[in-house]
């Protein structure tokens, strides 16, 4: 089976494999974006649960933060040597004692603080009266008056409030800061700060930043209060702020967003105390761009599309394969002959087709094989009939010659002409076979030449050249006779008198018969002559019965073929198997 | 050696994780063989060409070690040495926190240490600090270095600045009150009070500045007797019989008493009470010169006197406050780290003429003493040539053993000298001070 005719665009295969391929290539895609997207969403999904306890440990951190401040402000604002340090003029003996009792209170809950990188800082309504680290926020401490930190706690005195201020540019700080009241006269006497290091907050968070996972600390306006990005600090991002508070009216633990041109998943928690939002931004690419290796997918996809189109390739051409070849037997069956078996394998089907084909092969030929029987047994009937139906004139004809043979006295010709007339009426009526022998029907030959010799005279000479080897051979009873016959009626009508040769030889396995004559010859004749508008002067077998007789017998590779020229005479040939006595049953 | 980082990725699954802990297992196991056969010698240090010091104070010591990194990268251009500012506390809580736990990971090659901390550092941790001899001649410098930057007879330090202390003084405020500079040559502090109380009345400026948590004042009172709050074994405490130290406690006193003392709270209050002209004098280092000249107004009405010693006792009129010593941490690069210092805080003139010249800093290494910059004339000092008068102090100071616990000891006597100033009597504070003292600083 060529691999051309499995390519023609109509043909069973390629359908079946088209249709196949293009049906893997859409499952396949299908299912990997379906599970790919089911993929994500399932990690967004996880991934956010992880990260809100994340932030819920890092809101924690803040909140512990916040309490120890929330502690140490009240202290602060409980003290009373600190209230008469603010507030009250003293002279400088006196001041320099509580001085040292405020730095003392004031360094111990510092200590306290531990090492969270708080700092604290008092101040009269002047200036920095004490700070446990000067190098600390602010850097001149008369500017504390005028600073907007410090104005906005005075207009909400109670509360500790939580601001974003920088020193320099990498220098960023939150502040926590108090007005400290009077609690009689709820008069303000000062102020107490703590300044916080930016990366102290950061430290909260900084073990869980990875890249594309970053951390921001936004103050209600959106100011950058901490972050992972170093580089956003102090920076207003109002945009980050007001998706936070929208999703925390809406009590989202997660959402997504365009930020920043990337897609990014969004966690925010709001820390009341700081007044701040913590925002958790997760690249979307980088995070679920790891979870799913496209390349490695689109590798593995493509390497079970390949597989699976070998196995549909192989399949299919298994399964088309024995159709097509059936499809081509069939094809050449007209070609070949009836005796053509189909050689079917695969399928159920193609079985099943092949069977019936076959079976319907075999009695097509039972039929037909019937039928040539029939149409050959009926014309060897014919052919029998013809062959047992001696002309009549013959026969009168003879037994006048003979007569007038005995008449003349010439008793030993009459005997002789008698009994060649009896061997010839023996051999043709009496014999009931259909094939004699070369020696038989050359007897039968001389037997005929001899009566009509005796009727006509001896100007037409008859003779016999013949291989003794074919002597044994069969031929069909008076096959050569007719051609005699012929050349004796027809051929010498012009020339006073010839000779007729007989010739047989055998040619390889067939036997070669051969008839000429030097007579009148026939003018561009190939053709038999169509002797049923002759009469037959003999039997009823004519020369154009010899042709269709012997194809008849032995297939259309034999037959009678007939050569002449006009003056030159006639040559008529015929072809035959060599078979013998014993072999006669193999015909 | 390798360190392999496992790149956190909560983000991957867990198999995947498995799989690449379990390949990055294996990979490094056979780095970990090859290194093992190929003979390990990745230990041995890196010949590093990067040298990283830590000093605090932009103004001095910071400006100092740039000095000293232009000198040095003349001649040795390949040597890479940054220089990083942190503050002292830091430098010590960082100090501390490493080598304690063992680790040289994150610590500079050089390091600032201020006299009073150096033996804790050098007794604590001694393999952790790289010995000096080969770099410098420790005779070189002035005697009273010796003993805090040194142990166990190896040299660790190399001095840097003296820290000597003087007393700085406004000339204008003591003239309203009919006094001169000379008034305070070779003055004791009964001497000075009694200037400074006039100078009170004349003018209503008090006399110096202090924090009550900082007894420097007081340190720098007793070394000009050479006593400290140690005995010379810089370990048992020498408080409860310490005549020096009682001395000065009582003149503290008396200063506080007589209202002669502004109160200040760091070290920005300091400047800022120095430099608004809020006192009529300053005891403190000579490192103070640059906060001092920051006031340019002041120009002319400054001088510097020596510093008063102890009345009716053996007392010099030097001291010290201050002052520190670079130090070599034992980590890769300590050779190179070594010749550096060496090359200049152990030996360049001009570089000391430079320090004395730029950052107004008296050095400690003698043989630069002589140069030019050590007699050039301060206008702001009216003329006076301070440096020269600092370096001949210098080698006037006692000189005492700071011991392991100077700064524990000063917190507990920070305490104690508040119930003094309250009216406790002198003795039973110094006892209960001495008694604390013996529990603490072990």
């Amino acid at each position: 089976m060529k691999i051309k005719d499995q390519l023609q665009p109509n043909g069973l295969f390629m359908k079946m494999f088209l249709i196949t391929v293009a049906l893997i290539i859409l499952v396949a895609i299908t299912v990997t974006l379906t599970t790919i997207r089911m993929a994500e969403q399932f990690f967004v999904e996880k991934f956010s649960i992880t990260n809100s306890q994340i932030i819920d440990q890092i809101q924690y951190d803040f909140e512990e933060l916040n309490y120890s401040i929330v502690m140490a402000a009240t202290d602060i604002g409980q003290s009373s040597t600190i209230e008469a340090y603010l507030s009250e003029e003293e002279p400088d003996n006196e001041r320099i004692l509580s001085l040292y009792l405020v730095m003392s209170q004031i360094d111990h809950l510092r200590e306290q603080l531990g090492d969270q990188n708080v700092e604290i800082a008092i101040a009269d309504q002047e200036a920095i009266s004490y700070r446990t680290n000067f190098t600390y926020w602010p850097a001149a401490p008369t500017d504390i008056r005028t600073h907007d930190i410090t104005e906005t706690i005075t207009k909400e005195p109670n509360k500790l409030l939580y601001f974003q201020d920088s020193r320099e540019a990498s220098d960023n700080y939150v502040i926590a800061a108090k007005a400290l009241l009077d609690r009689e006269t709820d008069q303000s006497y000062g102020s107490v700060y703590f300044p916080i290091r930016e990366g102290q907050l950061r430290s909260f968070y900084t073990d869980y930043v990875k890249p594309g996972n970053d951390f921001y600390v936004l103050d209600r306006n959106g100011k950058v209060v901490s972050s992972s990005l170093t580089n956003v600090i102090g920076q207003s991002l109002p945009e980050l702020s007001q998706q936070a508070e929208n999703m925390q009216t809406e009590g989202e633990t997660y959402r997504e967003v365009e930020f920043q041109d990337t897609n990014q998943i969004m966690l925010a928690e709001y820390l009341p105390y700081f007044d701040m939002y913590l925002i958790n931004m997760v690249d979307k690419q980088t995070a679920v761009g790891n979870l799913i290796d496209t390349k490695q997918i689109a590798l593995l996809l493509a390497g079970v599309v390949v597989l699976a189109l070998i196995i549909v390739f192989l399949v299919t051409k298994r399964l088309t394969n024995s159709l097509s070849k059936l499809v081509k037997d069939i094809e050449a069956v007209p070609k070949k002959g009836l005796k053509r078996r189909l050689v079917y394998e695969g399928t159920y089907e193609t079985n099943q087709i092949g069977t019936a084909f076959n079976s319907m092969m075999d009695e097509l030929q039972v039929y037909v094989e019937k039928l040539i029987e029939a149409q050959k047994q009926q014309r060897h009937a014919e052919l029998a009939a013809l062959q047992q139906q001696i002309n009549p004139h013959f026969l009168y004809n003879t037994m006048a010659s003979i007569k007038f043979l005995v008449m003349m006295g010439e008793r030993e010709e009459a005997e002789k002409t008698i009994d060649a007339f009896i061997t010839l009426l023996q051999n043709t009526i009496g014999n009931v076979d259909e094939s004699v022998t070369v020696e038989l029907e050359l007897q039968n030959l001389k037997n005929y030449v001899l009566i009509n010799q005796k009727r006509y005279g001896d100007r037409i000479q008859v003779q016999f050249m013949v291989s003794p080897d074919c002597l044994v051979y069969l031929i069909p009873k008076l096959i050569l006779q007719p051609f005699i016959e012929n050349s004796f009626f027809h051929a010498f009508n012009k020339t006073a008198k010839g000779t007729i040769s007989v010739l047989v030889w055998k040619e390889a396995d067939d036997l070669v018969c051969e008839i000429a004559d030097d007579g009148d010859g026939m003018a561009a004749c190939t053709d038999l002559p169509n002797t049923n508008r002759n009469r037959q002067l003999f039997s009823g077998i004519g020369v154009k019965n010899v042709h269709e007789r012997i194809q008849l017998l032995y297939g259309t590779d034999y037959g009678v073929t007939i050569t002449s020229k006009t003056g030159q005479g006639t040559k008529v040939s015929l072809r035959l198997p060599a078979v013998k006595e014993d072999e006669r049953d193999a015909i | 050696m390798l360190i392999f980082k496992q790149k956190d990725s909560a983000y991957k699954n867990e198999g995947v994780n498995r799989m690449k802990k379990f390949l990055a297992l294996l990979f490094v196991s056979l780095l970990v063989l090859s290194a093992c056969s190929s003979g390990s010698s990745s230990e041995a240090d890196a010949d590093t060409n990067d040298i990283k010091v830590w000093a605090w104070d932009p103004n001095f010591n910071i400006k100092a070690a740039e000095l000293a990194k232009t000198a040095y990268q003349e001649e040795n251009s390949e040597l890479n040495i940054e220089i990083i500012e942190y503050a002292q506390d830091d430098i010590i809580q960082k100090l501390n926190t490493s080598l304690s736990s063992g680790t040289t990971k994150g610590l500079p090659n050089v390091v600032l240490i201020e006299d009073y901390r150096a033996q804790s550092f050098l007794q604590s941790y001694p393999d952790m600090f790289y010995a000096v001899d080969d770099a410098i001649s420790i005779d070189d410098f002035a005697k009273y270095k010796q003993p805090p930057t040194s142990f166990e007879g190896k040299q660790y330090g190399v001095p840097f600045d003296s820290g000597v202390a003087g007393l700085y003084v406004r000339t204008d405020y003591l003239e309203e009150a009919g006094y001169s500079i000379d008034d305070l040559q070779d003055a004791d502090w009964e001497k000075v009070i009694e200037i400074g109380t006039a100078v009170k009345d004349a003018t209503g400026k008090q006399m110096i500045t202090q924090d009550p948590k900082d007894l420097g004042l007081l340190r720098m009172m007793i070394q000009t007797s050479g006593a400290w709050y140690l005995e010379e074994d810089g370990v048992t405490p020498n408080i409860a019989n310490n005549d020096a130290l009682k001395e000065a406690f009582r003149l503290y006193k008396e200063m506080i008493d007589a209202d002669l003392v502004k109160p200040h709270a760091d070290w920005s209050q300091y400047i800022a009470t120095i430099n608004n002209g809020d006192i009529s004098m300053l005891p403190s280092g000579n490192w103070i010169t640059p906060s001092v000249k920051a006031e340019a107004s002041q120009s002319g009405k400054w001088a510097v006197a020596p510093f008063p010693k102890l009345p009716g006792m053996d007392s010099v009129n030097a001291s010290n406050l201050g002052g520190s010593s670079w130090y070599v941490l034992n980590i890769p690069g300590k050779e190179k780290a070594a010749e550096f210092l060496g090359q200049t805080f152990g030996a360049d003139v001009d570089f000391h003429q430079q320090f004395v010249e730029e950052v107004g800093g008296v050095g400690t290494y003698q043989p630069a003493a002589e140069g030019e910059a050590y007699q050039a004339e301060d206008e702001f000092f009216g003329g006076q040539k301070i440096m020269s008068d600092f370096a001949a102090w210098t080698e006037e100071i006692p000189q005492v053993n700071y011991g392991l616990h100077t700064y524990v000891i000063e917190d507990i006597l920070a305490n104690e000298i508040q119930k003094y100033l309250q009216g406790e009597d002198l003795d039973t504070v110094m006892e209960n001070a001495q008694s604390l003292a013996e529990q603490q600083a072990k």
